[in-house]
């Protein structure tokens, strides 16, 4: 519980730092605002001083050659953004790569991701956790997600251009990385030439390697994660023969194919729903209402409603048209119920949000149903629809359900841990995606919300502790 | 602030070093109080932007005395109230509450979501626009209610109340685990 002192601290202390972009784009303009100016000013004080110059051959060569430079810069933004281009061209050349990436952490290197694009047939994406391998295959026509070994693999239509994907792979050659000629090697017989990047206000750094045909060979990208110096380094081998089988859904006979948004639905029916509201194009939802021992527990979501979907929906699973969050209500004697978040799905539209009540403090009242505030904000699309029709962008209501409108089942914290957890390792990768929270404590000593994926990042042992923790901070607060 | 006074009179005299210092050292601090009023990242870039483009403009008008941070603070509000003028006359809009959008926003969300300060904007922008303007000013601006009460035209008693309501509205939405 945060105390008016905590809460004029975590103000002071705030701070949202620029995107290197922005910082970029705002420098060049203010630079460039500012050369005008002084040049108006010089022209209105020195009107001679340009004549002079400009009388001159070599000085208006030099003027010139400025002039040019200024050009180019205006056109690509900087010099370096050309290099990005020219390694875009080159990679719009090869007809196939082929990328593994490898991280250096805790003295040893672990094989992270392999990735095989061809530019006929696709991608094939592996992803490697511990013991778990997820793999994404877009054939260009449909994209097929799934955890090696598991029953349910999902399908959906090829929602990204496989071409445009392979290009992100050079995204960091647009922030300016400058030549580095101390760090020049030779990669599989060919010399490259690195560029080096650091990222501002972080201990981020990324080296580049390019050949001499403009082809990327090696990124390397150092960076500080709680406490310890992560190596990763991906190598990029070009227009080699990659099998094509990889490409095809070529799946065990006992595996399901199933749609993610039709399992949702499935899953988390609005028919069945102990309580619906539907407002600016969502419709927001009560699943499931439990009492356990001191706590309750709620399951809700919320989805765009089936005519918003068809006129803003571009059916990309990750689009995000915003989001949900119950807040506990105050009055005089304090809070009457604190909402703790367990877990969130989200896919496509869709968002599910796994939650336990607790009365937040031992001296709080506790509301005999559920009692609490819901806020429920509009992003992206539905956002810009809702603005051009000249309707809010949020929407605030008090959630209160009696005591008998719910099943009233009664379920243990460990009940809950496993129902969400296996629930997790059903979803996770077949939906956009599905987090458990944890509260951890970073190097700082501050605390904050992590979002970790279910058998992979998490055990269910771990999370049903940390649910009990925070359950029993609250009722024990003062 | 003598390091301030020499960058100022620097950039009087031209100086193009002193200006990007200036950008650098401030911009963070503009673009946290222009989020924190707009609710808004999008939007407070192009705030900032426009602030700092029209700052490198002024030089000639800039004066030395006073505190530059307060100056650029008071060219930021001004330009994020006429934001919020523009925004009001839209019809139809009551709320016009947008938060940035989470971790779990992108294709492949990081592991670790900033959670306090991610949820310290999303309250921020639960708070009546007054009332923002105050704290942020008071708390992180570190000016003093009586500039602020001049700045908003109101008496220093309102100041005061407004920082209270604002600081306390605050604290009970912090007090939930997750703003989304």
């Amino acid at each position: 519980m945060k105390t008016r002192k905590d809460v004029i601290q975590l103000v002071k202390k705030w701070r949202v730092a620029p995107r290197i972009e922005m910082h970029k784009r705002t420098l060049t303009a203010v630079l460039k605002a500012h050369a005008e100016t002084q040049k108006t000013k010089m022209a209105s004080e020195q009107p001679n001083i340009g004549r002079i110059i400009m009388k001159s051959r070599i000085t208006k060569l030099a003027v010139a050659s400025v002039v040019i430079i200024i050009g180019i810069f205006l056109l690509f933004g900087n010099g370096q953004e050309t290099l990005y281009a020219q390694v875009v061209k080159a990679f719009e050349q090869a007809r196939s790569i082929h990328v593994v990436i490898n991280e250096y952490r805790d003295r040893h290197w672990f094989n992270e991701q392999e990735i095989w694009y061809d530019r006929e047939e696709g991608i094939h994406e592996e992803e490697r956790f511990k013991d778990k391998t997820q793999i994404r295959i877009d054939n260009k026509q449909y994209e097929w997600r799934y955890t090696v070994g598991d029953k349910l693999v999902a399908q959906v239509s090829s929602y990204r251009d496989p071409d445009e994907w392979a290009k992100n792979l050079y995204e960091w050659l647009r922030f300016n990385p400058e030549r580095d000629p101390s760090g020049d090697k030779v990669i599989d017989g060919a010399s490259c030439d690195m560029y080096a990047l650091s990222i501002p206000d972080t201990d981020e750094k990324v080296s580049v390697w390019v050949n001499e045909k403009n082809r990327v060979l090696e990124f390397e990208n150092i960076e500080q994660r709680s406490g310890q110096e992560i190596r990763a380094v991906a190598t990029i081998e070009y227009d080699i023969e990659i099998d094509k089988s990889l490409f095809l859904p070529d799946f065990d006979s006992n595996v399901e194919i199933v749609g993610p948004r039709e399992l949702i639905e499935e899953q988390f029916p609005l028919d069945t729903a102990i309580f619906k509201r539907e407002n600016l194009g969502f419709i927001f939802a009560v699943h499931e209402f439990d009492f356990g021992s001191g706590y309750k527990y709620i399951v809700c979501s919320n989805r765009l409603t089936e005519k918003t979907r068809n006129e803003i929906s571009n059916g990309h699973p990750w689009t995000y048209y915003g989001g949900f969050t119950l807040f506990a209500r105050y009055d005089e004697f304090g809070t009457i119920e604190q909402p703790i978040l367990l877990a969130r799905m989200k896919h496509d539209g869709i968002s599910i949000a796994w939650y336990i009540l607790v009365p937040g403090g031992s001296k709080a009242k506790q509301a005999a149903g559920c009692d609490v505030e819901v806020r429920v904000n509009m992003a992206n699309q539905l956002e810009e629809k809702l603005k051009a029709e000249g309707l809010p962008i949020s929407d605030k209501f008090r959630l209160n359900i009696a005591p008998g409108e719910s099943k009233e089942k009664s379920l243990s914290l460990r009940e809950i841990a496993t129902q969400l957890y296996s629930l997790g390792e059903k979803f996770d990768p077949i939906v956009h995606s599905f987090a458990l929270t944890k509260i951890v404590t970073e190097p700082d000593g501050n605390k904050v919300l992590s979002w970790k994926k279910p058998g992979i990042q998490m055990s269910e042992k771990e999370f049903l502790k940390d649910i009990e923790n925070r359950v029993e901070y609250y009722q024990n607060l003062n | 602030m003598i390091e301030d006074k020499l960058l100022k009179w620097k950039f009087k005299r031209g100086s193009r070093k002193a200006l990007q210092k200036i950008y650098e050292k401030y911009e963070s601090y503009l673009l946290t109080l222009a989020t924190a009023l707009l609710n808004d990242v999008n939007t407070a870039e192009d705030v900032v932007h426009d602030v700092f483009v029209s700052f490198a403009q002024s030089a000639e008008k800039l004066r030395l005395e006073g505190s530059l941070k307060a100056y650029l603070a008071t060219c930021l509000v001004n330009r994020a109230r006429n934001e919020m003028r523009v925004r009001k006359r839209r019809p139809g809009v009551m709320d016009d509450v947008s938060p940035p959008s989470s971790d779990l926003n992108g294709p492949e969300f990081s592991a670790v979501s900033k959670e306090g300060t991610q949820k310290l904007s999303l309250a921020m922008a639960q708070l009546p626009y007054e009332q923002r303007e105050v704290i942020m000013l008071h708390l992180q601006g570190g000016m003093m209610f009586t500039q602020i009460a001049k700045l908003q035209n109101v008496s220093v008693n309102t100041i005061r109340s407004r920082y209270r309501y604002g600081l306390e509205k605050l604290r009970s939405l912090l007090n939930s685990e997750v703003i989304e």
